[in-house]
């Protein structure tokens, strides 16, 4: 006997000593039942109050514009616009959605836009009517208006907006709790919803906090630090992360920049001051009680080199070790784009400018992508079975290719993006397009 | 490299055909009748509580009585309920860890663990990942196929596999260590005497 049979053996013996409180199904159509009625009875009284406003609305609304009065005729319309806004969420929660109806935290964010699916010029009228088949909506940030970084993860999508995450469940931003004391800078998500390990900030001082990776399913949950040793009064600035954490192994891959921090290097010198820059070879300071002072770089111990770094170039990071393992393996990336990473053969893999990763597959680039003209670039791919999307750059048009004939290249947006990830959110299709430093979330429609 | 994609089989949301369709129910009573305990015991087995798992399972079965009409037309309405009832006790598990958080005295029931019969298996199950424990329950309790269990969890064929080989390797190495602690043991105490 295998050990399958053994676990189903197991579970089934188990499952026979479940103790159930019998199923009375009259109940349960009693409370179906009950719970219809409530909903017609509430779309009903909403349908007749809203009628009525109509129509008193409108009789005013005549009756004013006949006599010249204006401000009468704008407080009606707000009125009615407010309670069909209200009866529409009303009716949301009374129809019981699957889940969305449980999510305590939650925003409307679906922007119901059909994006500009302009054919090639020389693509025929039959292909033409096949891309009206495919729509695609653009899904509003969950802070309207913020700047938004948005990441796939476990067949889900994450959103970073002003220090706050949500997650993407139906079409709601859902806002994701963490632990106390970790300032966020990277998620993995399960396909539950929640978040399954995650990378930040521990401490609150600038100059002395580290990178560490929680891991929510580890019995007890552990942290690891990122032991990157900095020179003096030099700090991190994460602007995009992504992380992977399985049983035996995790890797980080950051976009990042080192820089010496003024107030970072006077603090390591057991200097304090109020503000402070670095202006070639002096740091100008404003001392609490002696007010403002100058010092040498030299005379702090920071060689000319060092404060270079103030200015460092964006860096691309690729950070791994085994969660056994004494070390990390850092590795300095020449790609100019966050690093996807996936699990193959239950070993986690990164991506390179030769090889795209996914959860269970790796493909060479080359493979995918053929040949290139100049004002051609290739940003990411979505290859699983028989699915072959492949987000490009043609000229100044960001499209998506449905590497299929009768789909063809359907517009994204109509700048050219930096950069742009492909894959699954649940069973739909999600891109992020970044145009150079905005970031805009796109799904397919049904 | 495959073909190119097709419409229907890459960007529509068609649930999968299963061969069980020929038996899908036509009527709510006989679903059911039929379904509900199995159900119940599945959901109770993945989140390792009687109460919760049977509530969850009572609240998606309301639920499918609500828009029994579209729920029966799905291939896998089993899934459906299933998917449901754990979002259900999601939330529910959610709400709770909140209550918990303001009054840590509370505290979560301990699961039937005195009731088990292989215990080795059983505490090696307990530290499965929820979804992985889902999917071994799925696979293995209710007996569905890779795409069956896929559709009622909401991933994809490859994810379930993946899930499913790693929770299998999990438990192969949780047990053998449990196997060579407790030979270390019976030696120790057969150097006693």
């Amino acid at each position: 006997m295998g050990f399958d049979d053994d676990i189903r053996r197991h579970l089934q013996d188990t499952g026979e000593q479940v103790e159930l409180s019998t199923g009375v199904l009259e109940e349960i159509r009693k409370k179906a039942t009950k719970r219809i009625r409530l909903k017609k009875l509430f779309t009903k009284g909403i349908i007749s109050f809203a009628g009525v406003v109509i129509i008193v609305s409108g009789t005013y609304t005549f009756l004013s514009s006949s006599n010249g009065s204006e401000s009468f005729e704008t407080s009606s319309e707000g009125n009615l616009i407010g309670e069909t806004d209200a009866s529409e969420i009303e009716e949301k929660e009374l129809s019981a959605a699957d889940t969305s109806e449980l999510q305590d935290e939650v925003q409307n964010i679906v922007s119901p836009k059909n994006l500009d699916q302009s054919p090639p010029d020389d693509q025929s009228l039959a292909e033409e009517e096949s891309n009206q088949l495919m729509s695609w909506i653009q899904v509003t940030a969950p802070i309207p208006g913020s700047k938004t970084k948005y990441s796939f993860s476990g067949n889900n999508v994450a959103a970073h907006s002003n220090d706050l995450w949500f997650i993407l469940q139906d079409s709601d931003w859902v806002k994701l709790k963490f632990p106390a004391g970790i300032e966020v800078v990277g998620v993995q998500l399960d396909t539950t919803g929640n978040w399954s390990s995650v990378l930040g900030w521990s401490g609150s001082n600038l100059c002395d906090r580290v990178l560490v990776i929680k891991d929510k399913y580890r019995h007890p949950s552990r942290e690891y630090k990122d032991p990157l040793y900095l020179a003096t009064g030099s700090v991190r600035q994460i602007e995009t992360a992504a992380l992977r954490v399985t049983e035996d192994e995790m890797t980080i891959s950051t976009t990042e920049r080192v820089l010496t921090d003024p107030l970072c290097l006077l603090r390591s010198q057991g200097l304090d001051a109020v503000e402070a820059r670095i202006d070639g070879e002096y740091l100008y300071a404003t001392d609490p009680i002696e007010g403002k002072v100058v010092y040498s770089l030299k005379a702090l111990g920071v060689e000319i080199d060092e404060a270079a770094l103030r200015e460092s170039e964006k860096m691309y990071v690729a950070l791994s070790r085994s969660t056994n393992g004494e070390g990390w393996a850092r590795q300095k990336i020449s790609s100019e784009v966050l690093l996807n990473i996936g699990i193959i053969a239950d070993k986690i893999e990164v991506e390179t400018e030769n090889q795209i990763v996914r959860d269970g597959q790796i493909f060479d680039r080359a493979d995918i992508f053929g040949s290139l003209n100049e004002d051609q670039r290739n940003l990411d791919a979505l290859i699983d079975g028989d699915t072959l999307i492949k987000l490009v750059v043609r000229g100044e048009r960001t499209l998506l290719d449905m590497g299929d004939s009768e789909l063809g290249l359907i517009e994204l947006s109509g700048g050219a993006a930096k950069w742009g990830r492909l894959d699954w959110v649940g069973k739909k299709v999600g891109v992020i397009v970044n145009t150079g430093g905005s970031e805009t979330l796109f799904l397919s429609g049904k | 490299m495959g073909k190119g994609p097709t419409h229907s089989k890459t960007l529509k949301n068609v649930p999968a055909t299963f061969d069980k369709l020929a038996q899908k129910p036509l009527d709510f009573d006989t679903f059911y009748a039929q379904h509900r305990d199995r159900l119940a015991t599945a959901i109770s087995l993945t989140l390792r509580d009687t109460d919760l798992g049977t509530e969850a399972t009572d609240e998606a079965f309301v639920r499918a009585c609500q828009r029994w009409d579209q729920i029966r037309e799905y291939s896998n309405p089993q899934g459906w309920v299933y998917r449901v009832a754990m979002n259900w006790a999601r939330s529910w598990l959610r709400r709770r860890l909140r209550e918990i958080e303001k009054r840590p005295l509370l505290n979560f029931d301990s699961f039937f663990v005195d009731k088990v019969l292989d215990v080795d298996l059983e505490r090696a199950l307990d530290t499965l990942s929820p979804q992985s424990r889902a999917v071994v329950v799925a696979r293995f309790f209710m007996d569905w196929s890779i795409d069956e269990t896929a559709d009622a969890l909401g991933v994809r064929p490859g994810t379930v596999k993946s899930r499913l080989n790693r929770a299998l390797k999990q438990l192969e190495v949780r047990l053998d260590s449990q196997s060579a602690d407790k030979n270390v043991s019976e030696g120790a105490n057969h150097g006693l005497r």
